[in-house]
């Protein structure tokens, strides 16, 4: 019900509001925004649904205890983070062994990415993607082209293509991040 | 230009809960799911989140799961909410002290006053009652 009343309310603000007013609704209403996408990456990691229910409560109770330590920034990767390193933790103590934690570089990684992006976007450069394209390699380009031009969805790239989905979504994913590559690439040449 | 242009895009469109559990129910058109697997490229959360939903036996209990979760994590922020209350008037012992004051000044003048007029009313008859044998 919160949740639906302040949906126009984008997450910053939200987290602006609960720093400046120190009230604890602002930041249950912004936490109640990931309770699905929380569980579903609890499952994944721990395969079991009793045990994904419980980790997303204790992941909540972390994420109120540490948003009062420091300012955070980009909440949503912020969350993630602590929800991938509670589960490898978790994994960790069933298994006994060290995981790789993720760390605030790797935030820093996904923004830097998500503003290259941006700064492709007000460049006039479609006609290179274009010519971008070509230089994927045959997997990549194939299903690039079938999810972007040709709107399919991944399942329709799994029965043209005969591809598993893991193979279609890493060929996407992959594929334009090459070519955001490629792009950035060619546009330092332009511009000399 | 427009396909072009959503290859360069990274969604900021936020997932609806609904939508996503929807798609991992598989209720939607293939057009449907293209919009939204359109969101899921440039986001490992929401990757990982559609890949976990997935192994839910029950998919149709997740939006009891959320309510749930939503509800204790309410009530934990509401006792959090109260001890801190609390807190805040322990720390302050001199604000508790000054409402105390200020609590026994105001009976203690109910009091005085109370007395006071009562007495005042006992000697107003004995009063008049002199003033008429005397006139």
């Amino acid at each position: 019900m919160a949740k639906d009343a302040f949906a126009h309310i984008e997450d910053k603000e939200l987290l602006d509001k609960y720093y400046s007013e120190g009230d604890n609704q602002w930041l249950g209403i912004l936490l109640q925004r990931y309770t699905l996408l929380l569980l579903g990456v609890c499952m994944k990691y721990l395969k079991n649904e009793e045990d994904a229910k419980d980790s997303v409560q204790q992941i909540f109770l972390k994420a109120v205890t540490e948003v009062q330590k420091y300012r955070v920034g980009y909440f949503k990767s912020w969350l993630y983070m602590i929800a991938k390193n509670y589960c490898l933790m978790k994994i960790r103590d069933r298994q006994g062994k060290i995981p790789v934690e993720l760390t605030d570089k790797m935030i820093f990684e996904e923004q830097e990415q998500d503003q290259k992006s941006k700064m492709i976007e007000k460049d006039n450069t479609l006609n290179l993607v274009e010519e971008g394209l070509k230089e994927l390699n045959e997997e990549q380009k194939l299903c690039v082209t079938l999810f972007y031009l040709q709107k399919k969805s991944y399942n329709q790239i799994v029965d043209t293509t005969g591809f598993n989905l893991m193979q279609v979504k890493s060929f996407i994913q992959n594929g334009k991040r090459n070519l955001k590559l490629i792009v950035e690439k060619k546009l330092k040449k332009i511009n000399g | 230009m427009a396909d072009w242009n959503d290859i360069l895009n990274n969604s900021e469109e936020p997932l609806k809960d609904d939508e996503l559990i929807n798609y991992v129910e598989d209720n939607l058109s293939e057009e449907e799911k293209h919009d939204f697997e359109k969101k899921l490229v440039d986001s490992s959360f929401m990757n990982d989140a559609v890949e976990g939903l997935h192994h839910f036996n029950t998919k149709q209990q997740l939006n009891q799961y959320v309510l749930q979760i939503n509800k204790n994590l309410q009530s934990q922020l509401d006792a959090k909410k109260q001890r801190r209350k609390k807190r805040r008037l322990k720390d302050n012992p001199w604000t508790v002290i000054s409402i105390l004051i200020l609590l026994a000044i105001c009976i203690i003048g109910y009091f005085v006053i109370h007395f006071h007029l009562k007495e005042k009313l006992l000697k107003t008859p004995a009063k008049t009652e002199a003033t008429l044998n005397g006139g």
